[in-house]
C-alpha cells in the first residue's frame, strides 16, 4: 500500500477521569470488584522473530513471561518447549500484565493465526 | 535518526487493536531494526511517561519525551473508517518548544501544532509528513529548516497547500511555497508519485492479502526517510522501498520493519484505471445496509465507479430488478459481495459474474467453511476483513 489517505478525522475532547481498569473491561470511574488481573485480550505480536514464528502453529499455547530489555521490562511470548521467544505484547496498559505476572498471575497466549509475519494471539491468565 | 512525532493511543473495533504507537512511535519502532542511532522525540503527559517508556521497550530506540499537558486517543471502527479523536486534558506544564540539530530527521506534524510550542529541527536531510488534513501546517512554519528537503503526504493534504488540478502540478506548487526537493504523495492502493526538479514517476503499491491501514501512511514515511535520508537511495527508489514497507506492515501489522532484500517477492499491485464494481449485498437491515453504504463510500474515494443494485437501480417488481441488476453486473469489471448471512440474492449474483468470468472478491468474516466450498471452488477471493475486501475489489477491477 502506498500509504495513508484518509478523511479528516472527528474530535472531541474530556477531561481525564481516574479509570479503573478491569483487565479486558476497562470503566471509568466505576470502582470495581472484578479481579483486575483477569485479563483476556486479542492482539497481534510486535517485534516478531521469523525463525521461532516458522516453529509455531496455530491452536498452540505461548508462554507469556517478562523480561529486561534497555533496563524496562516488557512482555515476551515464547516456546513452551524451547524457549525460543515468537514476539512481544504491545498492548496499551501493558504495565498492568506486568504487574498481575509479578503477583503470581500467570498467563499463555493461544495463537489465532499465523499469516506472512504476522501472529495474533488471545493472552489469558491460565486457571489456578 | 531523529524522529519528530506523537506516541498516542490507537484503538480499532474490527479488527481489534489497542496499542500506543501514534506516527512517532511507528515510525521509531518501525526503523528500530535498522540503526542503533534511532530516537523519537514526543510529547507525553508527566503522568503517562513511564507507561509509554513500557509500551515502547519492545523497540531498540531511545525515547525523549517532553512534558505537556494533553494527550490523544483515536478511535477507528474498522482500519479506513474515519478516527474519532479524542483529546485527554492533564494536569501539568504546558508543552514547551524544542529545537534540535540532526544529520537527518523526520518530523510529523503534530494536532494542535498551530496553537501550541513544538519541536523545531535544523537538520541536513528532512522528511516532513504534515498529517493532517484539517490545516497543515509548512515546514518551515515552526522555525524548522532543512539543506534538502521532502515531503510525504497523502492527496488530500497535498490539496490544502495547492488546488492545482494534476497532482504533479499541486506539488510544483508545494515545492514553490517552500524550498522543498522532493514531494512523495501517497495515494493507498494506487500507490505514490514522486516529484522531483527533474521529473516524476509513480511507484506503485504492493499486494498485501490484508491491507491494516491503520498507520500505513507512517510506516511509508520511515521507510522513505531511512532508505532517502539515511542510506541516500534515489527519491524513486527509496519511495519504491517506502511502498513494499508499507505492504508489508498491512499485511503483517507488525514492527521493525525487515530489510528490503525480505521484501523483494512483493507483487505490485495493479496500475491503470479501474472498471465499475459491483456491489453484491442484502440490505434489509441496519447492519446489511450500514456496511453496503461503508463498502461503496469507500469505493468512491478511490475514485471507482460503483454499481450498487439499490442506488442505482432501486426497488421494483422481482422481473424488472432482476434485469436491471444483472444489465448493470454484466458490464462491471470486479464484484464485491458482501456474503455474510448467505442472502439468496447476493449468492446468485456470485455465481453469475463467475459465470461470466468476471472477478468476485467475497467478504466472509463469519461463515464456516463449508458454506464456502462453491465460492472457493470457482475462483472467488475469499477475504475476512473489511478493509481488504474493499481494497482488492478495487484492484480486482483494474485490467
Amino acid at each position: 500500500m502506498g500509504g495513508d489517505a484518509s478523511a479528516p478525522p472527528r474530535r472531541r475532547s474530556r477531561k481525564k477521569v481516574d479509570q479503573v481498569n478491569l483487565g479486558a473491561i476497562s470503566v471509568p470511574g466505576i470502582p470495581s470488584k472484578v479481579d483486575p488481573c483477569w485479563i483476556y485480550r486479542t492482539t497481534t505480536l510486535q517485534g516478531v522473530n521469523p525463525a521461532a514464528l516458522a516453529k509455531v502453529s496455530v491452536g498452540e499455547e505461548l508462554t507469556v513471561t517478562t523480561i529486561i530489555k534497555r533496563k524496562i521490562r516488557s512482555v515476551v511470548c515464547s516456546i513452551p518447549e524451547t524457549g525460543d521467544i515468537v514476539g512481544a505484547i504491545t498492548f496499551t496498559n501493558i504495565a498492568l500484565l506486568i504487574d498481575c505476572i509479578d503477583k503470581g498471575s500467570q498467563y499463555t497466549a493461544n495463537v489465532d493465526s499465523v499469516n506472512g509475519g504476522r501472529c495474533d494471539v488471545t493472552v489469558q491468565r491460565q486457571r489456578s | 535518526m531523529k524522529i519528530i512525532g506523537g506516541a498516542y493511543r490507537e484503538i480499532c473495533c474490527i479488527p481489534e487493536w489497542d496499542q500506543r504507537f501514534g506516527s512517532g512511535g511507528r515510525a521509531a519502532a518501525a526503523l528500530s531494526k535498522f540503526s542503533e542511532d534511532v530516537e523519537l522525540h514526543t510529547y507525553v503527559p508527566l503522568d503517562h511517561q513511564p507507561e509509554v517508556a513500557i509500551d515502547f521497550a519492545t523497540f531498540d530506540f531511545s525515547l525523549i519525551q517532553y512534558d505537556t499537558d494533553f494527550d490523544f486517543e483515536f478511535s477507528y471502527f474498522h482500519p479506513m473508517s474515519r478516527p474519532q479523536v479524542e483529546s485527554l486534558q492533564f494536569e501539568g506544564p504546558a508543552q514547551k518548544g524544542v529545537e534540535l540539530e540532526a544529520d537527518v530527521a523526520l518530523r510529523f506534524g503534530m494536532i494542535f501544532e498551530r496553537e501550541k510550542a513544538s519541536v523545531s529541527v535544523l537538520a541536513e536531510k528532512a522528511v516532513y509528513d504534515p498529517q493532517s488534513v484539517d490545516k497543515p501546517i509548512l515546514f518551515n512554519e515552526n522555525g524548522s529548516t532543512a539543506n534538502s528537503l521532502a515531503y510525504v503526504l497523502n492527496e488530500r493534504e497535498l490539496r490544502r497547500f495547492s488546488e492545482a488540478d494534476e497532482i504533479s502540478e499541486s506539488a510544483r506548487e508545494l515545492m514553490k511555497q517552500e524550498r522543498v526537493d522532493i514531494v512523495v504523495v501517497k495515494r493507498g492502493p494506487k500507490g505514490a508519485l514522486v516529484v522531483t526538479k527533474e521529473g516524476s514517476k509513480v511507484v506503485p503499491a504492493y499486494r498485501s492479502s490484508t491491507v491494516f491501514k491503520i498507520g500505513s501512511g507512517d510506516v511509508f514515511s520511515a521507510a522513505f526517510a531511512y532508505y532517502w535520508g539515511s542510506l541516500g537511495k534515489s527519491p524513486e527508489d527509496a519511495a519504491d522501498a517506502a511502498s513494499r514497507s508499507a505492504a508489508w506492515y498491512c499485511e503483517s501489522r507488525s514492527l521493525p520493519l525487515p530489510d528490503l532484500s525480505a521484501l523483494t517477492s512483493l507483487k505490485p499491485a495493479p496500475m491503470g484505471k479501474a472498471g465499475p464494481i459491483y456491489i453484491a449485498s442484502p440490505f434489509f437491515n441496519t447492519s446489511q445496509r450500514w456496511l453496503l453504504e461503508e463498502t461503496r463510500n469507500l469505493l468512491l474515494e478511490f475514485g471507482a465507479e460503483v454499481f450498487s443494485p439499490l442506488h442505482d437501480v432501486g426497488r421494483g417488481t422481482p422481473a424488472n430488478i432482476a434485469t436491471a441488476d444483472l444489465l448493470g453486473l454484466s458490464r462491471c469489471a470486479a464484484v464485491i459481495a458482501l456474503a455474510d448471512g448467505t442472502d439468496l440474492g447476493t449468492i446468485f449474483e456470485i455465481g453469475y459474474a463467475r459465470s461470466r468470468d468476471i472477478p468476485v472478491v467475497v467478504l466472509s468474516e463469519a461463515l464456516p467453511d463449508y458454506e464456502l466450498t462453491m465460492i472457493e471452488g470457482t475462483g472467488c477471493e475469499i477475504v475476512s476483513d473489511f478493509s481488504s475486501a474493499v481494497t482488492r475489489a478495487y484492484w480486482a477491477s483494474i485490467r
